[in-house]
């Protein structure tokens, strides 16, 4: 049951237990099929591991975009993970969900990623996406709302991005986003709530912008 | 009601935000990418072992290498222990062979120094 808030217009939704169950279905009828692929891919089926890819492209690639902050080394980066992945098949625990372990190698790589650049270069800052030109349209008016919200997430310390992604984008339960980060449970609750409340008081400025946009 | 940063449930609102940043483009061609990469990977691992695999290959010749070596040094070192008495016994041979002394050395008085002289000349 899917509710619209009057304030802002957030959405939020309340669970029924059967809900819960056919979700607690779902999950696991995705983890065997994910220890399914893994398995397949891991004895060398190209196949499995192209839908694994497919499953997990997404993801992959918005946890290394939040890590590095642009498309290109993000996308590399999300390729070293899926490689590493690859690799290190024989390694992982087909009693644990898929996503988690991979998205822990995923954002390693993509940290190792920010790491060399960081020796390369000095990290630059998202560059001001601000379209110029006539008033703005929805399209300009978004790519606005995107690139401050970049700019907000840059600030944040590179773990608490990787959190208020997981859990907020992606799903993940505060037991996976610890999984991920290799910190105890009640960090990543504080990692996601540090990291809101962070966003939410970047984009205050931007609620009019929102409603322009819906 | 506003979302609140204590929630434990997703912050829809900012989840989907969040994800239109994020999410880059082309995501096909990017499966295709990393799915390309990846036959390279499994193409040099179906030609190479991992290492304790090699090593099992090799433990048996490895073993006997080991063994023909040991066997080897044994007998040289053996060999080398037996050359001295070996070598002694041939340079006594020529010692313990009869030689005829000349005259000179049996005297019971010391031989004049030119006989010596004349005598190794003379061989």
């Amino acid at each position: 049951m899917k509710e619209k808030n009057g304030t802002n217009g957030s959405v939020c939704q309340h669970e029924t237990p059967s809900m819960r169950m056919d979700s607690r279905a779902m999950a696991d009828a995705r983890l065997s099929d994910d220890t399914e692929l893994a398995a397949l891919a891991h004895a060398g089926d190209r196949d499995a591991f192209g839908e694994l890819v497919r499953r997990y492209a997404g993801q992959a690639r918005r946890v290394a975009r939040a890590v590095l902050g642009n498309e290109a080394d993000a996308d590399d980066a999300a390729q070293d993970g899926f490689l590493a992945a690859l690799r290190n098949l024989g390694r992982y625990n087909p009693n644990r969900p898929f996503g988690p372990w991979l998205m822990r190698i995923v954002s390693n790589a993509a940290t190792d990623r920010r790491r060399r650049r960081k020796v390369r270069e000095t990290e630059q800052v998202p560059p001001e996406t601000r379209e110029s030109g006539p008033g703005p349209d929805g399209l300009a008016t978004r790519r606005e709302f995107n690139a401050a919200l970049e700019r907000a997430l840059a600030t944040l310390p590179k773990r608490r991005r990787i959190a208020v992604v997981l859990f907020d984008v992606e799903g993940y339960s505060h037991d996976e986003v610890a999984a991920v980060l290799k910190v105890p449970v009640g960090t990543a609750r504080s990692d996601v709530f540090h990291a809101r409340r962070a966003l939410r008081k970047a984009l205050a400025g931007w609620e009019q912008l929102k409603e322009d946009m819906q | 009601m506003k979302a609140s940063p204590f929630d434990h449930r997703q912050d829809r609102e900012l989840g989907e935000a969040l994800r239109s940043a994020l999410t880059g483009q082309n995501e096909a061609e990017f499966v295709r990418r990393v799915v390309d990469a990846a036959v390279d990977i499994q193409q040099l691992q179906a030609g190479g072992d991992e290492w304790w695999e090699i090593l099992n290959v090799w433990a048996r010749p490895g073993l006997a290498a080991a063994a023909i070596g040991t066997i080897a040094a044994a007998a040289l070192w053996w060999s080398g222990s037996r050359g001295p008495i070996e070598s002694s016994t041939a340079l006594a041979d020529p010692l313990q062979a009869s030689v005829e002394i000349p005259a000179a050395f049996l005297a019971s008085e010391a031989p004049d120094l030119n006989e010596v002289l004349a005598l190794e000349l003379g061989n």
